[in-house]
Formats: structure tokens, sequence, C-alpha cells
């Protein structure tokens, strides 16, 4: 697990930082029409950090794959076999934070046309029934005491103005 | 003189400031008292409520939260042995046992006492320190700053966990998003594709939000939830003589705690482990330190908040954020309009007192919301976590929005908590791209700055004597990070072996 994890990660380093020193850099980096000095030009110092990082991947890449022959040479075993009886609730459990993910961009989407209030309430049903709590003498106060304690904080205290989408002729009333 | 003191305590002496660093210092205890919610969270999630406020206002409302995040550790640690945060762990080692034999009032009073006191002496270090430091870095120039902030960057190897290179990786991602918008010398764009809301950068709330806060939450949702069982809150407290027994190790772990805490990316975890292997040393008893000895406890605490204000000097004094939390405070200042550092005590001596007025009344506030909150905390720490994380989704929502009023700011923090959930599944730590997301354009702008006045001579990062003492201290501390790494892994093996 630990040294798959590792080798993930430089793999997923190494992959970003070839990408950003042949795709980001290149399209992303405007060049000016004259530089004096390399070291000064706005593409430098995004290549050295797109360099290092692609360095590090490849380094993280090769010590986790030494290691890991190091450890098969010693200890042959499997690493972990999972119960089938398992299998649902873990695969559940896998899916959840992107079905969580899922929520918090529908949010997004509707903050604007919904009114903060209103989607954060239903976003608040929603995160808290994915999260198992069904109880509605539970989550139907939550949900509507938190927007709304939110909003009146950043209205009326802090003066931020909250967009209010469909609720807005009631909200603005208090 | 006087008159500065008389206008800073005129700038501190108001309700706004007495409030906002009591509602930061119960806030700080409550969160820090929840496992799975750490004060860099807590801090993270304060900081969209500063942004309308005062800048004394809204730092201490941070300074308060920070404080308390650091004790409030300390009560689930001695409770239910499920330490808030890092530090708090050494505090469990003693507490836990403690409160086991039916002593958890008596643990709680000492890691009140201890924390208290311990805050205390490091706040009279930042007092008398900060502007000796200060008065020194007013001879830095860019070169000076440049090799300042490479030695700062070393903090990253400290809080790169158990793998240096996914550390080291994670600042690289930091200092690469942190080139995001115009560049300064050139006026062109860098990484901005089109986009309107990328040219001024990307915010550093919504990053922080979305790195620290989102990705807890929705690693919550990736897990069982786990029923926790509270300890009564049984027996008698800690006497007099209990903290006068353990006075002298309260006083040297704050010392250890202030020590460390100057040095950038010490923390509190090892003050705290430093301040309990030197206590259990000298003690009469040292066979009943892990079975529930009480200068266990006072030792622990006093290392871990030891730390607190000794965090703040090269943060005030430089500049120079000394760990997570200090590197969100730097940014509070920033968002302020402020930049902490050698000309902040030259321009803004009044609110730096201020702010040390208010740090000390932070050590009273401490013992009064410590004693009296102890009961009522431990059953806020137990609100089902299926509760808790969505609220928390949505007060970043909030959070996320209220910075520059657009929603953009929300998507931003989206996109990073999908990042920061991936680095935690890949076990690559956010904490180094934070703090390389806030130094990089410091010590980007610091190197070309520098560039242009030797006139494309890199000698000049090595003309000046404080210079080279940076480069020397950078290399002595990279030496000794290796070196420590080695001895670590070295440890694990033989234990693994043996």
């Amino acid at each position: 697990m630990f040294s798959n994890q590792n080798l993930l990660a430089g793999l997923a380093l190494l992959i970003f930082g070839v990408l950003t020193l042949t795709v980001l850099i290149p399209y992303g980096v405007q060049k000016p029409d004259s530089v004096q000095l390399q070291a000064l030009a706005p593409s430098f110092w995004p290549n050295i950090v797109a360099l290092a990082i692609a360095a590090i991947g490849l380094a993280l890449t090769i010590t986790t794959l030494l290691a890991e022959r190091r450890s098969k040479d010693r200890n042959r075993a499997p690493d972990h076999v999972s119960s089938p009886s398992a299998a649902p609730t873990q695969f559940w459990l896998t899916c959840r934070p992107f079905v969580a993910l899922a929520i918090c961009f529908a949010l997004y989407f509707c903050l604007e046309p919904l009114g903060f209030v209103l989607a954060c309430a239903i976003a608040l049903v929603a995160l808290m029934m994915l999260a198992g709590e069904y109880r509605p003498q539970f989550i139907l106060p939550i949900a509507v005491l938190v927007p709304f304690g939110l909003h009146l904080f950043f209205t009326k205290a802090a003066s931020v103005p909250i967009p209010m989408g469909i609720l807005e002729p009631w909200l603005l009333r208090i | 003189m006087w008159e500065t003191l008389a206008n800073s305590f005129a700038l501190f002496a108001q309700v706004d400031n007495a409030l906002a660093l009591l509602i930061g210092v119960i806030v700080g205890t409550i969160i820090g008292a929840i496992p799975g919610m750490t004060t860099p969270m807590g801090v993270a999630l304060a900081l969209p409520f500063t942004f309308t406020m005062q800048p004394v206002t809204g730092i201490l409302l941070l300074l308060g939260v920070y404080k308390g995040g650091l004790y409030g550790g300390s009560l689930t640690a001695i409770l239910i042995n499920a330490p808030g945060t890092p530090a708090a762990s050494c505090t469990g080692l003693d507490g836990y046992p403690l409160a086991q034999r039916g002593e958890a009032r008596r643990a709680l009073d000492m890691a009140l006492y201890a924390s208290c006191t311990a805050d205390f002496v490091s706040n009279l270090s930042l007092i008398f320190f900060a502007g000796v430091l200060a008065q020194f870095a007013l001879s830095f120039g860019s070169p000076e700053f440049f090799t300042l902030i490479v030695f700062s960057l070393t903090i990253i190897a400290s809080v790169s966990g158990n793998v240096l290179l996914k550390g080291l990786g994670s600042a690289c991602l930091g200092l690469l998003l942190s080139i995001v918008g115009l560049d300064l010398i050139y006026g062109t764009n860098r990484f901005v594709f089109g986009q309107v809301d990328l040219m001024g950068g990307l915010n550093f709330i919504p990053v922080l939000i979305g790195l620290f806060a989102l990705p807890e939450v929705l690693n919550f949702y990736s897990r069982t939830e786990t029923v926790r069982s509270l300890s009564a809150l049984a027996g008698k407290g800690a006497t007099f003589l209990d903290y006068r027994k353990a006075f002298k190790t309260i006083m040297r772990g704050s010392l250890i705690g202030v020590i460390l805490g100057v040095i950038p990316g010490i923390g509190g975890a090892p003050a705290a482990f430093l301040s309990y292997s030197e206590a259990r040393r000298t003690s009469k008893n040292p066979n009943n330190f892990g079975k529930g000895e009480l200068e266990g406890v006072a030792a622990a605490e006093a290392g871990n908040n030891g730390v607190a204000g000794a965090t703040l000097i090269p943060l005030l004094a430089l500049g120079v954020p000394g760990d997570i939390i200090t590197a969100i405070i730097l940014g509070a200042f920033m968002i302020h309009g402020l930049r902490p550092g050698p000309l902040l005590f030259q321009e803004n001596i009044t609110l730096i007192y201020a702010l040390f007025m208010g740090i000390m009344l932070s050590s009273i506030y401490l013992f009064i919301v410590g004693k009296l909150s102890i009961r009522m905390i431990a059953k806020i720490a137990d609100i089902p976590q299926r509760m808790l994380f969505p609220v928390v989704l949505i007060l970043c929502v909030f959070g996320a929005y209220a910075i520059n009023n657009t929603v953009f700011d929300i998507l931003v923090m989206f996109v990073m908590g999908i990042v920061g959930f991936g680095m935690l599944r890949l076990g690559i730590p956010a904490a180094p791209f934070l703090i390389a997301f806030i130094l990089g354009p410091l010590l980007e702008d610091n190197f070309r700055q520098s560039l242009l006045l030797g006139r494309g001579s890199w000698s000049i990062f090595f003309q000046s004597g404080i210079c080279i003492f940076f480069w020397l201290l950078t290399v002595l501390t990279v030496v000794f990070l290796i070196y420590q790494r080695r001895m670590g892994s070295k440890i694990f093996q033989e234990e693994n072996n043996g």
C-alpha cells in the first residue's frame, strides 16, 4: 500500500512535470519581445520549478521501485487480500467522496441562480444524507439555520453582498 | 516611547478586540478538541470572518484560534486518547493513563496550568526579542531576503512527513501555482489561459481552504464513522502543590518551546517530546512516565505551548512564517495591507504593541476559557462527524466567496480541494505546498530584483556577510535534516528487524 502510494505519487509528479515543460509553459507563459537576461525571463522560474517537479517525480519513482525490489527479495508474501463480503461497503466508501464532490460542483452552479441560502440548504441535506444522517429532526433545522445564520452574519455584520437568488424578495425584508 | 505605548493601548483597548480574542480562544479550543479538525483548519476557516474587521481585531481573532487550538488538542488526548493536534499526542502519553485511573480532572487542570504558564513565557520572549531581530533585519536588501527565504524553505523538510521527496514535490507544486498571474517585470501573462480572474494570481484563501479543509471533509466520506465513548470527567482537580512540584519542569519546557519555536519549521510536536524526554531524564520517578505521571502532562503541554509566542518572532521581525499557522497569519496581514518584517516595526509600531497587549491577554483568556469550558468542550467534541463535516463544507463556501465576492474563488477552492484530496490519497503533504505558495512570490521577486541590482551577476547572492550566513545556515540545516532522517529510518529498520 505504502510503496504503491509512493510509486503513484512519483509517476504523477513526473508526468505533471513533463506536461508543464512541454505543454503548459510553451502555451501558458507569454514571451516578451526582448529579454535582456535569461534569468529574468517570465519563463525562467516556471521552467526551473517544472524541471524540479519532473526530477523529484523521477527520483521518487526510481527509489520506490528499488525499495520494492529489495523488499520483494526479502518477503514474497502477498500484500493484502480483501474479504469478498467487505467489497460492496468498500466500493460505496470509495465512491462517496466523488458523490460529495459532485454535490459540491452542483452547488457551485446553483449558487447564483438559487441563491446561497437555498442552494446551501439543499446541499446540506444531500451531504448529511450521504454521510449517513437520515433523521429529519436533525437534518432540517441544521439545513435551514446554518446557511441562514451565515447569510445573516455576512450580509449584516460583515457587509458582504451574498447572492440571494430566488429568495431575494423574502431575504431583503429581514 | 510612552506616547507610542499610549497610542497602542488606545488601539488595543476596544471591546471588539477583547471580544474577538475571546471568541478566537473559545473557537480554537473547541476545534483543537475535535479529532479530525486541526488548528490550521480552524485558523483557515476563521480567516474570512476577519476581512471586514480592523487589522488588530482580525489578527487577534486568528491568534486566539491558534492559542486555543494548541490547548484544545490536549483535551481529547487526555480524555479519549485521540489527540486533536500532533503535539498533543505527547500529552496523551501520561494524560490518558491518568484519565483511566479516574484522575482526568487532575490531568486536565495540570495541562491547563502548564499551557498558560508556557504561553505567558513565550509571549514575553516575543515581546523582548522580536524588536531586536527586526532592528537587525533593517540592513537586509533583496539578496539577503532571497537567501533568508531559501533558508526558510528548509522548514519544508520538517513538514514533509515520512518521505522527503514527496514534501519537496509538494513544495514545487506550490511554487508553480504561485507563478499564476501577470509577470511583474515584463507585464506578460503566465498560466492565465485567457481567464481574467487569473490575471491577479490565485487568492490565498480559496487555495488554503481547498487544501486543508476540503480534503478532510472528502476523506471523511471515504471511511466509516467511528463512535467514540467519553471518559467521565472524574476525580479531583490539580492542587497548587501539584503545580509547584511541576513548576521547574514547566519552566524548562517553556524555554525549550521558546528556543525551538524561534527556529522556522520545528513546531510544537518536537518541542513537546523534547520537553517530555528532559522531564523524564531529570525526574526522580522516570519509570512512572508513560503510566500516568502528572509531571509528564506538564512537560508535554509546556513544550507545546512554549512554541506559540516564539513562532511569531520570525514572522513579525523578518516576515518569515515559522510554521503552517503563522503562514496563514502572514496571509491575514497581507489581506489587511500589512507586510510583516522590519519595516512593520518602523511604520506600524503601534499596531505591533497593540498585538503584544492582545497576546498577553490571550494567556489570561486561555486560563479562564480552559477552566470554565472543560465539561462543555468535552461534549462538543462528541458531535457526530456526519453532521459536523457537511456544515464545515458550507462554511468553506461562504468563506471562500467573502474574499472578493466572486463565485470564481469557490471554484478555485473546489479544484484545490480535489488537488488536496488527491495529495492526501497519494500521501503527499499539503503543508509544504502552502508554505511554498506563500513564499514563492517573495522568493522569485527578490531573486529577480537581486539580479537586476547585480546587473545579471550571480555573485550578488554571495557578496554580503548576511547572505553567506544564511547560505551556511541553509546548508547546515539541510545536512542536519538529512542526518536526522537517516538516523530515524535506521532506528525504524532496527526496530522492524529486532
